[in-house]
């Protein structure tokens, strides 16, 4: 059975999508924190970026470490096939639950 | 080469030395909007939730394998004055007992540091279940024969598949080195125990020290040997995003 991804999840890996190739930790913080209005703690974000990576949801790459880092490397992320799937999976579950709901209009109906 | 900072030293306690350097990258690149405070109440919530499994997972494993080990070897000896037993009951019954004590160190550091999923927590669960249903019932030849047997069934069903060779190979590597660290960290322990004054307090806390830092040593032993044989299992991943 694969593994659904958790809302977070979906939330990590839709920001990694939007960024497109400037996918890094601070970046994705930041798109998180645009679109959502929510500063998700760096602890979390790191462990949900770790464990997508375990769940081959995620990869990542280590490119050259820059002076305005103090010489330190950022970790590029990308989303996997596996990750896009199920994430996919995922948002069409939220849609087969919106239908029929008018939520973003505002009513129940 | 860069030289590596303490935060960064820190951090590479819970993660690997890429990785925290990265992090910190990050943290350095908001350090001037966001303020000290930000910088290290974010570092601190990094360590806490990267770090929090490898430290509980060694404080499962102390505690409660300790615990399990202190139970089922005196469960077993106290139980053999209520019941008659042969030599070679005895000589199963303590190699089952100590076994599954070992096996409950691993156990209670796999479950936490990995979770209940992974192959290893499960090994070694499995292991610790059927050596403390053996070690309680050990004057019944029935049970033992049942309990070692569906111990070989699990070591035989485990090698079939890749996954579970490595499970098995790092439960069984790491329960051999405890085989041989504890009697000699134990063997240490008496003979610097006879250098100190006559305390009991004294020699008790050696003792403890002892363990502490042999279990201490265990964990990282299975941690590393984890890292080596099972992390690089997962099935290789397809870019999709840059395609």
């Amino acid at each position: 059975m694969k593994e659904s991804p958790g809302e977070f999840e979906q939330i990590v890996m839709l920001a990694i999508l939007r960024l497109g190739q400037d996918a890094y930790g601070a970046s994705i913080r930041a798109e998180i924190e645009t679109c959502t209005g929510r500063d998700p703690t760096p602890g979390a974000l790191y462990t949900t970026l770790d464990r997508l990576e375990r769940k081959a949801m995620l990869s990542s790459r280590l490119a050259d470490p820059t002076a305005e880092r103090g010489g330190r490397a950022k970790r590029f992320f990308k989303v996997t096939k596996t990750g896009s799937e199920a994430l996919t999976e995922a948002q069409r579950s939220y849609q087969r639950l919106l239908e029929g709901l008018n939520l973003l209009g505002g009513s129940h109906a | 080469m860069r030289k590596a900072s303490v935060v960064e030293w820190m951090l590479a306690r819970v993660m690997t030395r890429a990785n925290a350097a990265s992090v910190i990258g990050d943290l350095e690149e908001a350090r001037g909007k966001k303020g000290e405070m930000w910088f290290w109440r974010s570092l601190f919530s990094i360590w806490l939730s990267c770090g929090w499994r490898p430290t509980g997972g060694y404080l499962v494993a102390a505690a409660g394998g300790g615990a399990f080990l202190g139970y089922f070897e005196s469960a077993f000896f106290s139980s053999m004055a209520l019941h008659d037993w042969t030599a070679a009951q005895r000589a199963w019954g303590s190699s089952i007992s100590l076994l599954s004590g070992l096996t409950a160190i691993v156990a209670g550091y796999c479950l936490i540091r990995f979770g209940v999923r992974d192959v290893v927590s499960r090994l070694a669960l499995g292991y610790t279940v059927v050596g403390a249903v053996a070690s309680t019932f050990w004057w019944r030849n029935e049970v033992v024969f049942a309990a070692v047997s569906i111990a070989a069934a699990i070591a035989i069903v485990s090698l079939l598949t890749r996954s579970g060779r490595r499970g098995f190979g790092v439960v069984a590597a790491v329960t051999a080195l405890q085989i041989l660290i504890w009697p000699i960290l134990l063997t240490l322990s008496v003979t610097a125990g006879k250098h100190l004054p006559h305390s009991a307090t004294a020699f008790v806390a050696l003792l403890s020290f002892s363990y502490l830092a042999g279990a201490g040593f265990v964990c990282a032993s299975c941690g590393w040997l984890h890292s080596q044989l099972i992390k690089g299992q997962e099935a290789p991943a397809k870019d999709a995003s840059f395609a």
